[in-house]
C-alpha cells in the first residue's frame, strides 16, 4: 500500500492521466505524455522510490516509434541445438558469463544477433575500469564495481589483453560548486573545496571499499599530472582505476570461452520463446530453435524486450547515448591518468565523462550522456563534438583539442532504477536477468559474471568444476610490438609479416589473415582485432588493401566485402556494368 | 654507407632520386607499394607533363618517363618497404625498414622525404550523423575504379569542387553510375578550369555550389545525406537543410602532409602548410634531411612538384659534396596580408642564383600586386592578373634581393 | 544558323566564361585576353577531348588496364567510345602505347594502353 501511495504522489505532479499497477516491487506505468523527456523523467522519479525493483514504463509520447524486435509469422523449423544454459547477448557481460561458466562442466551456448561479439554498447565504451567510488550505497553496482575492478589484473593476464592501472584524478576546481557559491561566501568557498569536499569524496570511496585514496593539494597535484589547468584546488587520487580495450577484452573472453567448450551462435536473433507453464523450453531464433534448461538474459539494450518476450516484464530500458572524441596517438604523453572535473550538481549531459588515456596511446574525451528515443541512435552531431571540446578543455587548456581523429557514440542500457538488474526473473522459473548493465559495467563485468553463476546455482543449476578449463588465451601477435630480431624471424617463416598493410598502426598482412582465421568476416571485425584502420588516416590508405585481403581469404568478390553487418558492403557494382 | 636515401616513389621521389642518380650519387629509393609511381598509377587521365614535356600525358605515362630515368641512373629501388624508424646518429642516418623479404637497416649521409600527403576524412571536416559503409575519400575511389574496376555505389555524392573531386566525377560518370551530384562550399569549382569544363560541364554532371554535407544517414550503408547551404565563410545557413538520397559519399576536401616522420626527426613544422619548414635547397631544419613534393605544400601541377625536386637534388648534391657554407645567413619568409603560405620558409645561404618562391593567396582578386617587404620597405614587387586561394602562385627572384633582411614578408594587394 | 554555346576557358586558372557564337561567323565573347579568344574559337569549331578509361585485363597484376584515346576525339563521341570498350578483354602482357582498339567509334583515333602490364608472377 505504501509503495503505491508513493508512486501516486510522484505521478500527481504531472498533468497527465497516468495509470499504474504495483506488483511485487515492479511498477507498471500506462498512459500518455507529450514528450520523450517526460517519459524519462517520470520513469526515473518512480524508479528512485525506495522499494521499487523495476519500472515498466509503457507511457507513450508523441511520435514514439514501435520497438524493433518483431516476432516472425512462421516458426523456423530447424533445430540448431540443445544446451543446458543459453546466454542471450554477446557483449562484455554475456561473454564474461560464458567464460565464467566454461570453468564448470556444463553445456553452455551464447546467442548473438550481430555478426561478431561486442557489437552493442561494449564497442563504444571508453575502456575505463572504474574504481567504484561513485555508485551510491544500497546499490548492486557499488559492490560489483569494487569487486570487479580488483579482478582485472588476473583476468587480463590470463587472456593476454592489455590492462593498465593508471589511476584517476578527481579534480576539484573553482567551478566544482559554482551553483552553490552564494551559500559559501568569501574564503569559505575555497576552504570547503580545498579541505572538506575532497575529504567527503575520499570518505565516500572508502565506504564503498575503494583502497589507497589520497588527497593532493598544491604543487603535488602538478607533479602527478603537469598539464592540468593551474586553478585546480585539490585532487582526489584513486590508484585502482584502470584502462582496458573493451572490445579486445570481449573478443578475448569469447575466444577463451569457445576454446573451453562454449558454443557461440552469431548472426542469430532471438525472436520468441516456447514455454511450458513458467519455464522456457526452447528459444526461437531467426535461424532455428535451441532447446535449453536455463536462459541468461544479457541482451543489453534489448534485455527488456527479451524479458517481455519471455513473459516476465520487470523493467524498461531507457537508452542513453554517449559521444566520445578519440585523439591522435601523437598526443599520448599529454595525459597519464583518467581525469574528471567534479561538478555538483553534475552536468545534465555529461555525468561520468572525462579525459582518459587508452591502452593504445590515444586520448579519449567524453562521453556525453543524453537520453535518446532510439536504441540504435549512435549518430554524432557537429554541435556535440564542439560541446565536448569546450567542456573538457576547461581542465586541459593546452591540449590541442581539435586534433581528434574520430568521433563515435554508444548507447547505454539504463534502467529507471539506475542500478544493475541481476536476479531470477519473477515470472519465468529458468531465466536469469543480467540486465541494465551500464556504467560501471566494464569494471564490474568479471564480478557480474561470478555473481550470475552464483545465482544460477541458487536457481538449481548443478555446476561442478571443469578440470580441463584452460584460462589462457593467445593474442594475435603484433608486428608493431616485435623487436627487429623477432620480426626478422617471423618474416623468414612467412613473408606476410613483412607486408605492412596499415602504415599508421603498423599492422601486417599476417595479423589480418590471423584475425580472419579466428572468425573475423568483415572489415570492422578485422579492425577490432588488429587495429588496422584505427590510426590517423582513418582507413583512407588501408581500406582497399584490407578489403582485398578479406576478399582473397574468404574467397568473395571485392564488392561483397562487408563493413560489418549484412547489407553493409562497401562497394556496389563493376565499372560499365561489365561481367565479373 | 649510402649517399642518399629517398623515401617515397611517387613523382617527387622519382624525380629527386633520378636526378641524384644521374649526378653520380649512390641512391636508394624506398617505396611502400609494390610498384613505383605513387598516385600517378591511379591518375589515368591526361594533363601531366604539359610544363615539363609540352605534352599532355596520363599519370602512368608520366611515371614511365621517370621509371626509365631511375633505371638509367642506376638508382637502387626497394619496393613493398615500410620505413619503421629513422635515427640520426652523429652525421648520418640509420633507417630501419620492413619488407616481405625481411628487416633491413640502411645507413645514409642524406635523406630525402617524398612521402606526400593523405586525404582529409569525414572526421576532420566534422560531418555529423551515422558512420555506415559507403563514405570514402576521393583517392580511394579513384584507385577502386581505375585499378580494381569497381564502383563505390550507384548514386554517389561528391563533396568538394577541387581537381580530384572533378576527375573522380568524370570517371564515375563514364564508368556508369546512375546518378551523381557534386557539392562544394565555394562559389565555383576550386580546381582548374580545364577540369571544371572537361570533367563536369562537358558531361552535364549536376552540381551545387555553396553547399556541403551536414549529416550522413543510414545504419549499415549510406542511405541519404543532409545537404546544407553555406555562406561565403562556409558557415552553414540554418533552415536550408535538404535530404538527398544517395548510396555513397566521396570526399575531396583537402590534403594533409604526412609530416609525422619528419617531425619525429626533430624537423620544425610550418603550421600554415602543415609540412616541414624548408630552406631554398629544400633542406628541413635538420641538417641533411630534405623534403620535396606535396609534403612541403600541395602543388597544383605534378610538373611543378617535379621541378622543385630538381632544385632539391641540386641542394642534396651540394650537401653531399660538403659545399654548403656552414655560416648561414638567415632570411625568414613570412606570409603577409592575403597570403596563406610561403615556401621556402627560410633562405639560408648567400648566393646570386635565382630562386622560386611559392605562395598561396588568401584572396580571390584581379590585377594584384605581390610585394616582398623587407626592413626598409618594398624589396621587389610583381603584378599578377588574377589570384585565388586554390591556385598556388610562384615568383622568381634573384636571391640577392633578400640579403641583409632577417625577415621578409610577402603580401598581396 | 547560330548556335550559342558556353565554355570555360581552360588556359589559365581564372577560367573566363566564354560564349561561343557559332554559325557562319564564329565570334567569342567573355574572354579577357587573346589566348582566351583563340581557345574559344577552337572550342567553337570542333571541341575535342582525350578519353581516359580502363579495360579488363586478364593474367596481370591489376584487373584493369588504363587506356586512353591516343588524341582528342569529338566531344559528342565520348560516350560511344566508352560503349565500344564495354566487356572488352585484354590478355597480359601489354606494353605502353600498344593499340588496344583501332579507330574507336569511327573516330579514326586509336585506343592505346597507358602503361606496361606484365603477366602476374
Amino acid at each position: 500500500m505504501r509503495l503505491s501511495q508513493k508512486v501516486k504522489k510522484v505521478l500527481d505532479k504531472y498533468p497527465y492521466d497516468i495509470s499504474f499497477i504495483v506488483d511485487g516491487g515492479i511498477v507498471f506505468l500506462e498512459g500518455k505524455v507529450e514528450k520523450h523527456h517526460e517519459w524519462v523523467e517520470i520513469g526515473l522519479k518512480v524508479g528512485q522510490i525506495k522499494g521499487v525493483e523495476g519500472v515498466v514504463n509503457d507511457l507513450s509520447w508523441e511520435g514514439k516509434k514501435r520497438s524493433k524486435v518483431e516476432r516472425p509469422e512462421t516458426e523456423i523449423d530447424n533445430k540448431l541445438g540443445a544446451h543446458e544454459i543459453v546466454i542471450i547477448g554477446g557483449g562484455i557481460i554475456g561473454c564474461s558469463i560464458a567464460r565464467e561458466l566454461s570453468k564448470y562442466r556444463c553445456d553452455v551456448a551464447l546467442v548473438e544477433k550481430g555478426p561478431d561479439v561486442a557489437m552493442g554498447q561494449t564497442r563504444a565504451n571508453n575502456g575505463m575500469v572504474h574504481p567504484g567510488i561513485s555508485p551510491s550505497k544500497n546499490t548492486l553496482k557499488r559492490r560489483l564495481n569494487v569487486l570487479g575492478n580488483a579482478m582485472y589484473d588476473e583476468l587480463c593476464d590470463e587472456l593476454n589483453v592489455p590492462f593498465k592501472r593508471v589511476g584517476s584524478l578527481i579534480l576539484i576546481t573553482p567551478r566544482t560548486l559554482e551553483g552553490y557559491r552564494r551559500y559559501l561566501p568569501g574564503p569559505l568557498y575555497n576552504i570547503f573545496l580545498k579541505y572538506l569536499l575532497p575529504w567527503m569524496v575520499k570518505k565516500k570511496g572508502q565506504r564503498n571499499g575503494v583502497k589507497g585514496i589520497e588527497i593532493l593539494k598544491g604543487s603535488e597535484i602538478f607533479e602527478y599530472e603537469s598539464v592540468l589547468i593551474d586553478d585546480v584546488i585539490s585532487v582526489v587520487k584513486i590508484p585502482s582505476t584502470g584502462i582496458v580495450d573493451p572490445y579486445a577484452l570481449t573478443i578475448a573472453l569469447y575466444e577463451n570461452a569457445k576454446k573451453n567448450g562454449v558454443k557461440f551462435y552469431l548472426n542469430t536473433e532471438v525472436v520468441d520463446f516456447k514455454k511450458d507453464k513458467k519455464s522456457i523450453e526452447q528459444i526461437l531464433t531467426d535461424r532455428g530453435t535451441i532447446a535449453c534448461e536455463h536462459v541468461v538474459n544479457a541482451a543489453g539494450l534489448y534485455s527488456d524486450e527479451i524479458a517481455d518476450m519471455a513473459g516476465s516484464r520487470e523493467f524498461t530500458i531507457h537508452p542513453r547515448k554517449g559521444v566520445e572524441l578519440l585523439y591522435n596517438k601523437r598526443l599520448e604523453d599529454k595525459v597519464d591518468h583518467c581525469l574528471a572535473e567534479l561538478k555538483i550538481p553534475s552536468h545534465p549531459t555529461s555525468k561520468g565523462g572525462g579525459i582518459n588515456p587508452t591502452v593504445h596511446g590515444n586520448i579519449i574525451w567524453g562521453p556525453t550522456a543524453v537520453e535518446v528515443e532510439s536504441k540504435e541512435d549512435t549518430s554524432v552531431e557537429k554541435e556535440t563534438i564542439h560541446e565536448i571540446m569546450e567542456r573538457y578543455s576547461s581542465i586541459l587548456p593546452d591540449f590541442p583539442k581539435t586534433e581528434f581523429i574520430r568521433y563515435f557514440a554508444g548507447v547505454r542500457a539504463a534502467s529507471f532504477t539506475e542500478d544493475f538488474i541481476i536476479r531470477a526473473a519473477k515470472e519465468v522459473e529458468n531465466m536469469l536477468h543480467v540486465a541494465a548493465i551500464q556504467s560501471p559495467g566494464v569494471a564490474s563485468a568479471p564480478a557480474v559474471a561470478e555473481h550470475s553463476v552464483d545465482l544460477l546455482k541458487e536457481m538449481g543449476v548443478v555446476l561442478r568444476p571443469n578440470e580441463n578449463f584452460e584460462p589462457d588465451r593467445d593474442p594475435i601477435d603484433r608486428a608493431a610490438d616485435m623487436d627487429e630480431n623477432e620480426l626478422k624471424r617471423r618474416i623468414g617463416k612467412d613473408g606476410r609479416w613483412g607486408n605492412i598493410v596499415c602504415t599508421c598502426e603498423m599492422v601486417s598482412e599476417a595479423e589480418i589473415v590471423q584475425a580472419i582465421d579466428r572468425g573475423a568476416e568483415s572489415f570492422d571485425a578485422v579492425k577490432r582485432r588488429t587495429r588496422a584502420g584505427m590510426g590517423e588516416c582513418q582507413e583512407s590508405y588501408c581500406l582497399l588493401r584490407i578489403a582485398e585481403i578479406i576478399s582473397e581469404e574468404l574467397d568473395v568478390p571485392l564488392n561483397e566485402v562487408k563493413k560489418e553487418w549484412d547489407e553493409s558492403e562497401f562497394f556496389n557494382g563493376i565499372v560499365r556494368g561489365e561481367e565479373q | 654507407m649510402i649517399d642518399v636515401v629517398v623515401v617515397g616513389g611517387g613523382p617527387s621521389g622519382l624525380a629527386a632520386a633520378s636526378e641524384l642518380g644521374a649526378m653520380g650519387h649512390d641512391v636508394l629509393l624506398l617505396e611502400r607499394e609494390d610498384e613505383l609511381g605513387g598516385l600517378l598509377n591511379q591518375c589515368i587521365h591526361d594533363g601531366f607533363g604539359t610544363i615539363l614535356f609540352s605534352e599532355s600525358l596520363s599519370g602512368p605515362e608520366f611515371a614511365d618517363i621517370f621509371m626509365n630515368r631511375i633505371e638509367r641512373a642506376g638508382v637502387k629501388v626497394r619496393l613493398e618497404t615500410y620505413m619503421r624508424s629513422v635515427e640520426k646518429i652523429e652525421d648520418h642516418f640509420v633507417i630501419s625498414t620492413v619488407t616481405p623479404e625481411g628487416v633491413e637497416t640502411f645507413e645514409s649521409r642524406a635523406l630525402v622525404y617524398a612521402i606526400g600527403c593523405r586525404e582529409r576524412n569525414r572526421f576532420e571536416i566534422e560531418i555529423g550523423g551515422t558512420r555506415p559503409a559507403g563514405v570514402f575519400t576521393a583517392g580511394t575511389v579513384q584507385r577502386l575504379v581505375n585499378l580494381y574496376g569497381f564502383l563505390p555505389g550507384k548514386q554517389p555524392v561528391i563533396v568538394g569542387g577541387g581537381d580530384v573531386g572533378m576527375i573522380v566525377a568524370r570517371h564515375l560518370y563514364l564508368e556508369g553510375v546512375e546518378s551523381l551530384l557534386m557539392v562544394y562550399p565555394e562559389d565555383f569549382f576550386s580546381g582548374l578550369p580545364r577540369n571544371a569544363q572537361q570533367c563536369v560541364l562537358d558531361l552535364d554532371i549536376p552540381y551545387k555550389p555553396r553547399t556541403t554535407v551536414k549529416r550522413i544517414f543510414g545504419d549499415k550503408k549510406v542511405k541519404a545525406v543532409e545537404l546544407v547551404e553555406v555562406d561565403k565563410d562556409w558557415n552553414m545557413i540554418e533552415g536550408t537543410e535538404k535530404i538527398y538520397s544517395c548510396d555513397s559519399v566521396i570526399l575531396s576536401v583537402g590534403l594533409v602532409p604526412y609530416s609525422e616522420k619528419v617531425e619525429e626527426l626533430g624537423a620544425e613544422i610550418d603550421p600554415a602548410t602543415g609540412g616541414p619548414v624548408i630552406n631554398e635547397h629544400f633542406e628541413t631544419t635538420v641538417d641533411g634531411v630534405f623534403s620535396v613534393g606535396n609534403l612541403i605544400q600541395i602543388f597544383d601541377y605534378v610538373d611543378d612538384a617535379v621541378k622543385s625536386s630538381y632544385t632539391a637534388a641540386e641542394g642534396v648534391d651540394r650537401f653531399l659534396k660538403g659545399s654548403f657554407d656552414k655560416t648561414r645567413s638567415h632570411t625568414v619568409l613570412n606570409p603577409g596580408e592575403h597570403v596563406k603560405t610561403v615556401t621556402p620558409q627560410r633562405i639560408e645561404y648567400e648566393g646570386k642564383d635565382e630562386i622560386t618562391l611559392f605562395f598561396r593567396p588568401g584572396v580571390e582578386k584581379e590585377n594584384v600586386e605581390v610585394r616582398l617587404l623587407g626592413k626598409n620597405g618594398i624589396l621587389k614587387s610583381f603584378k599578377k592578373r588574377y589570384v585565388r586561394p586554390s591556385t598556388l602562385e610562384d615568383i622568381k627572384i634573384p636571391k640577392s634581393v633578400l640579403s641583409g633582411n632577417p625577415e621578409v614578408v610577402i603580401d598581396v594587394r | 544558323m547560330s548556335d550559342d554555346k558556353t565554355s570555360l576557358c581552360i588556359r589559365c586558372p581564372k577560367g573566363c566564361r566564354l560564349t561561343l557564337l557559332t554559325g557562319e561567323d564564329i565570334k567569342i565573347k567573355g574572354h579577357q585576353c587573346k589566348i582566351g579568344e583563340e581557345y574559344g574559337k577552337k572550342e567553337a569549331i570542333e571541341p575535342e577531348r582525350v578519353v581516359p578509361t580502363t579495360v579488363k585485363i586478364l593474367g596481370a597484376k591489376w584487373p584493369r588496364l588504363p587506356v586512353r584515346t591516343e588524341k582528342g576525339v569529338p566531344l559528342d563521341k565520348i560516350e560511344e567510345v566508352i560503349d565500344e570498350l564495354r566487356d572488352l578483354e585484354i590478355n597480359a602482357p601489354v606494353k605502353k602505347g600498344d593499340i588496344i582498339v583501332k579507330n574507336v567509334a569511327d573516330t579514326s583515333v586509336d585506343i592505346i594502353s597507358e602503361r606496361d602490364m606484365e603477366v602476374k608472377r
